[in-house]
């Protein structure tokens, strides 16, 4: 079952990670809104160590503010950016 | 080959005879282990080098094409991209023919889409061809996030601040192209003709497209870049 | 519309954004960390006595603990070179490097993401160091040699045979 809905507000986890994932560290810690329900895909943490069978998850589209990401943005405050996360890398708000 | 006299053969073949870089060799040895081993053959690899040499931004054009000028299309092409280059006929050669990987993004009169890839070099390769250099360069990857509207305009693109700019980080399984808005001035156009108005630029976000002759060329370099990227 | 002044304006703030002090020491203690490779001995560029802090996600951490939590290939938002508006027709050979990784990865031997995880491991002086291929292709034959599809024996004898052969045409 899928835990999060688009439009819903989420929070992309803040973790202390070593290796390879594929969050990255300025987006670590915000909130943002889910922009589109993705395909379940083997989440990178387990494809990136030879692990093809290892765990799947739900994939998402979040959207934040870049206003939110940098106190000093200096374009519209109506920019935005969208990267992909996945489920384990979110939590409810 | 000279005669006697030290005069050169005029009629020898003119054959480049370069010794190989250091890493040109490893590649050739690693390809060529690899095959010996049966990870792959040989056919293989020449078809995926026809593949690569068949995906040009002249296929991504077609969907640009096409979505501007039949809004049926346009929907199934925003709700899955995939799908939509297999009704185009266009080859999805990495794979993904049945799976959701690409993602057309509309441009709007409010909103203009970039696209980059911060991690490493994610690219729609199958309807882009292969990226540019200033796309996988660490320049282009720090700012896109954080300066897109400097980055652009070094780019010669202006976009007005009532205009939402929204970047896409490519940063897992799907790659992004841009649907760019469709220049003024172009009813009655031909989809050839409104296909050569989507360059690859266009569809990355870092252009728009116009009816204008360009005034700016990319430099482009025989040798490949020096150290770094 | 954005007059000239301004996004001119935008240039000069992106430039005084990259030149904020955190930004200048980033800067610095990657040169010098490249020095240090260098020049191994040389005391000029040693920083453990003064490290400053820099920001990863929403933590201020000291430069060596960045190094523990920040990725090399995550550089998104981080102060930048200009950028140079270049493209390269891909020799053969990197195109031919590219098919091989490719065609790994669409056969299952070596996915995609096992590829990245390669180049990151090489560290911050190879990755900036290398140009695109030249970390692909390195990839490839550190992958092959890891997995134990191939000995570095193997590897080393396979590169003479191939240098030789060029080496009588020449």
């Amino acid at each position: 079952m899928r835990q999060f809905k688009t439009g819903e507000r989420v929070r992309i986890a803040n973790r202390v990670t070593v290796g390879h994932v594929r969050v990255p560290t300025y987006v670590r810690g915000k909130i943002g809104i889910v922009d589109r329900e993705l395909p379940e895909f083997l989440i990178p943490e387990d494809d990136a160590f030879g692990r093809p069978k290892g765990r799947t998850r739900p994939l998402y589209i979040v959207r934040l503010r870049m206003s939110d990401l940098w106190s000093d943005y200096r374009g519209s405050s109506e920019d935005t950016l969208e990267l992909e996360i996945f489920e384990n890398w979110l939590e409810k708000v | 080959m000279s005669d006697k006299l030290g005069h050169s053969d005029a009629h020898a073949p003119i054959v480049s005879k370069e010794m190989p870089g250091e890493w040109e060799i490893l590649e050739i040895a690693t390809r060529e282990l690899a095959i010996q081993k049966g990870l792959l053959t040989a056919q293989d690899h020449r078809r995926w080098l026809e593949w690569m040499d068949a995906a040009t931004p002249a296929l991504g054009a077609k969907l640009v094409a096409r979505a501007w000028v039949d809004p049926e299309f346009k929907k199934r092409l925003l709700a899955d991209g995939t799908a939509a280059c297999k009704e185009m006929g266009i080859f999805m050669y990495d794979g993904s023919i049945d799976t959701l990987k690409l993602i057309v993004t509309e441009d709007t009169p409010k909103v203009h889409h970039l696209i980059v890839c911060t991690l490493c070099s994610c690219y729609p390769r199958p309807v882009l061809g292969l990226p540019p250099d200033w796309y996988k360069s660490p320049s282009y990857r720090k700012r896109a996030v954080r300066w897109p509207r400097a980055l652009l305009a070094e780019f010669g693109t202006i976009i007005p601040d009532d205009v939402e700019i929204q970047v896409h980080d490519s940063n897992a399984a799907m790659r992004y192209l841009v649907l760019p808005l469709r220049p003024a001035g172009t009813e009655g156009w031909t989809e050839e003709q409104l296909a050569t108005l989507a360059t690859r630029d266009t569809m990355i976000g870092v252009a728009l497209p116009h009816t204008s002759k360009p005034t700016k060329l990319v430099s482009m370099s025989p040798s490949a870049p020096t150290g770094g990227h | 519309m954005i007059e000239a002044r301004d996004y001119r304006n935008c240039i000069q703030a992106n430039k005084r954004s990259a030149c904020q002090l955190e930004d200048y020491i980033y800067l610095a203690f990657h040169v010098g960390t490249f020095s240090t490779f260098l020049f191994p001995h040389s005391r000029l560029f040693q920083s453990t006595a003064c490290l400053t802090e820099v920001s990863v996600g929403l933590e201020k951490v000291d430069e060596k603990s960045a190094m523990l939590h920040r990725m090399v290939s995550d550089i998104g938002g981080l102060p930048a070179e200009p950028l140079n508006i270049t493209d390269h027709q891909l020799l053969p050979w990197e195109k031919r490097c590219h098919a091989l990784l490719e065609t790994l990865a669409f056969l299952g031997v070596m996915s995609t993401e096992e590829k990245r995880r390669y180049v990151e491991d090489m560290g911050q002086t190879i990755y900036a160091a290398l140009s695109y291929y030249e970390k692909w292709i390195m990839t490839a034959s550190n992958f092959l040699v890891t997995k134990g599809y191939i000995t570095p024996d193997e590897l080393a004898a396979k590169i003479a045979e191939v240098r030789k052969r060029f080496e009588a045409e020449q």
